[in-house]
C-alpha cells in the first residue's frame, strides 16, 4: 500500500513541480546559449543579464513553490474535501504522514539536485570544467586529510540533511495537524502556532545564551580545547551524532503529535 | 442476521451544539436503510463518525465488529454530499486510483456504467458538469463489492430525471449481502427501494423500523409519515 501512496503523491507533485524545474533547466540552457554570442556591447550585457536575473528568479520561485506545494499538499490532501477519500482509503494514519514526508523529501532534494544541474548547463564548457577541476582538487585533499573517516563524514552530513529535512516538513504538518484542533481559522492557527513554535525556540536560546554568557568563567574552554585537539576526528562525528540524534528526536515528536491528532482527533470539516 | 454496524451511545459535541445526542443503532446485513431526517438533523455528522472522518465525543461504532480503521475502510464504501474528487484528474485517473487502494473494486463495472452514461474516461473531472461529476463519484462508490455502502445525500443535487438512474445504480450494482445506509430527506423518491427506514431528529433516533411495519401500524406511506412528524409549526409561509 505504502509504493501506491508514494506513487500517486509522486504524480500529484510532478503536476506543479516538474513545470518550473524545466523551465529552469530550459533558461539556464539560454543562458549557456548567450553566452556564444560574448561581445563587449551593451546589447549583450542587457540580454545577458536578463538571463541571470531571470534564472536567479526561477531559482528562488522553484525552492519557494517546492515549500509551498508540500505543504498545501499535505493540508489539501488531508484537511480538505479531497480528505473524503484520503482518510476513508485503508491506509494508517501512519502511513498517510510518512509516505506524504517521504514525497515531500523527494521533491525537495530533487530541487536542490536540478538547481545543481542548471548550475552544470549554464556554465558548461570550459567554466563547468574548471569547477569540476576545483571540486575534483578540494575532495582528494578532503579524502587525503580525513582518511577513514571521509566517507563516515559524508555519511553522516548526508543523514542529517535527509534527516532536517525531514524535521522542517514534519513540524509543518504538525502545526497544520494542531491548527485542525481549533473549531475555526484553521489554516490561521496553524501558522500561529508555527511562529509560537519559532518565537519559543528563539527565547529559548537566547536564555541558554545568557546564561553561558553570564558562567563564562565555569566553562572549561580549555578541556574542550585539548579534547578536540587529540581528538579531531572524533570531535567531528560527536558534533554530527549529536546533531542527528536530536534532529531525530524533533522528527519523532513531531511525527508523534501529528499522528495523535488524525488518529484521535481527526474532525474534518 | 449478522450485524454490520453497530452504533453505541454516539454523542458529538461542536463548540456550542451538540449534534448527536446519545445515538444508538443496530443495522444488519442485506438490507436497504434510509437515514431520514431534515436539514441539520444529524444524518451527515453520523455518517461521517461511521467513516472515522470525525471523532466522536462519547460513543462507539463497530462495523462489522469492528471500530473504524483500515480493516472497516476497506469493506465501506462511502459516498459523501459534496464532490471530494481531485478536479485535475482524468475519470480514467481516479478510476485507476480507486482499483490500485481498493480490492474490492470492480472498474469493467464502472467503465460500463461511465459508458452508459455517455461519460468518457478520457475527460478531465473538471469539465464535466456538476451532475456528471456527482453521477461519477455514485458510479466509483457502487462499482466496490463492499458489505455496507454509505451513500450521504445520493440523490439531492440531481434533477429528477437523473434520480431514477441514481436509484437503478444503486440497486443494480450493490452486493446482495451487503448493506446499504442511504441518507436523505427526498423520501418519496427512494421510499420504493427501501427495507428499513430511521427517522433522525435533533441528533437524535426516533423511529427505526422496517417499511412493512410503518405501513401496517401507522397505514401511511413512509414519506406521508416522516411529513407528520417532522411537519412545519412555524407561524406560515413567507410572504414579502
Amino acid at each position: 500500500m505504502c509504493n501506491k501512496l508514494y506513487k500517486h503523491e509522486m504524480l500529484s507533485y510532478l503536476r506543479k513541480w516538474l513545470p518550473i524545474e524545466i523551465i529552469i533547466l530550459c533558461v539556464a540552457l539560454l543562458g549557456r546559449f548567450v553566452q556564444f554570442f560574448e561581445a563587449d556591447t551593451t546589447a549583450y550585457d542587457v540580454i545577458f543579464g536578463s538571463t541571470m536575473f531571470f534564472y536567479g528568479t526561477a531559482i528562488i520561485v522553484s525552492f519557494v513553490l517546492t515549500f509551498v506545494v508540500c505543504i498545501k499538499r499535505f493540508h489539501n490532501n488531508l484537511f480538505t474535501g479531497e480528505g473524503y477519500l484520503t482518510f476513508t482509503l485503508p491506509v494508517t494514519p501512519a502511513q498517510h504522514i510518512l509516505i506524504k514526508a517521504c514525497a515531500a523529501v523527494t521533491v525537495t532534494l530533487s530541487t536542490i539536485i536540478i538547481a545543481v544541474l542548471s548550475v552544470g548547463v549554464l556554465t558548461a564548457g570550459e567554466v563547468f570544467t574548471e569547477i569540476l577541476k576545483a571540486a575534483a582538487y578540494l575532495f582528494k585533499e578532503f579524502f587525503e586529510a580525513c582518511n577513514a573517516h571521509s566517507v563516515l563524514y559524508i555519511a553522516e552530513f548526508l543523514i542529517l540533511l535527509i534527516l532536517s529535512l525531514f524535521s522542517g516538513m514534519l513540524l509543518i504538518y504538525a502545526c497544520i495537524a494542531l491548527g485542525q484542533t481549533f473549531n475555526k481559522n484553521r489554516v490561521g492557527w496553524a501558522i500561529a502556532i508555527y511562529f509560537i513554535y519559532y518565537f519559543i525556540g528563539r527565547i529559548i536560546t537566547t536564555i541558554l545564551t545568557t546564561v553561558l554568557s553570564v558562567n563564562y568563567d565555569s566553562i572549561p574552554f580549555e578541556k574542550i580545547a585539548r579534547f578536540i585537539e587529540k581528538n579531531t576526528f572524533g570531535s567531528v562525528h560527536i558534533f554530527f551524532g549529536v546533531n542527528i540524534i536530536f534532529t531525530f528526536i524533533g522528527c519523532a515528536i513531531f511525527y508523534l503529535i501529528t499522528h495523535f491528532i488524525i488518529k484521535k482527533k481527526l474532525n474534518l470539516e | 442476521m449478522t450485524e454490520i454496524l453497530k452504533v453505541e451511545g454516539l454523542v458529538k459535541k461542536y463548540a456550542k451544539t451538540e449534534a448527536l445526542k446519545g445515538i444508538s443503532l443496530t443495522l444488519t446485513q442485506g438490507k436497504i436503510v434510509g437515514l431520514l431526517g431534515p436539514n441539520g438533523s444529524g444524518k451527515t455528522t453520523l455518517i461521517k463518525i461511521i467513516n472515522g472522518l470525525l471523532t466522536p465525543t462519547e460513543g462507539e461504532v463497530y462495523v462489522n465488529g469492528k471500530k473504524p480503521g483500515v480493516e472497516t475502510k476497506s469493506i465501506v464504501a462511502y459516498l459523501p454530499d459534496a464532490i471530494y474528487l481531485n478536479s485535475w484528474m482524468t475519470v480514467k485517473q481516479i478510476v485507476n486510483y480507486f482499483c490500485d487502494f481498493y480490492a474490492d473494486f470492480r472498474p469493467e463495472l464502472a467503465y460500463k456504467m461511465l459508458e452508459n452514461l455517455n461519460i468518457s474516461p478520457n475527460h478531465k473531472l473538471k469539465t464535466l458538469s456538476k451532475g456528471n461529476k456527482e453521477k461519477v463519484c455514485l458510479i466509483l462508490t457502487m462499482s466496490r463489492n463492499a458489505l455496507l455502502y454509505v451513500l450521504d445525500e445520493p440523490i439531492a443535487g440531481v434533477d429528477p430525471a437523473a434520480r431514477d438512474y441514481v436509484i437503478s445504480t444503486i440497486i443494480n450494482n450493490y452486493n446482495p449481502d451487503a448493506t446499504v445506509l442511504l441518507s436523505t430527506h427526498l423520501i418519496s423518491d427512494i421510499e420504493q427501494i427501501l427495507d428499513e427506514a430511521v427517522f433522525i431528529q435533533e441528533g437524535k433516533i426516533i423511529l427505526h423500523k422496517s417499511i412493512e411495519q410503518i405501513r401496517e401500524e401507522n397505514g401511511k406511506s413512509v414519506d406521508e409519515l416522516f411529513r407528520e412528524m417532522f411537519r412545519w409549526e412555524g407561524t406560515g409561509p413567507f410572504t414579502p
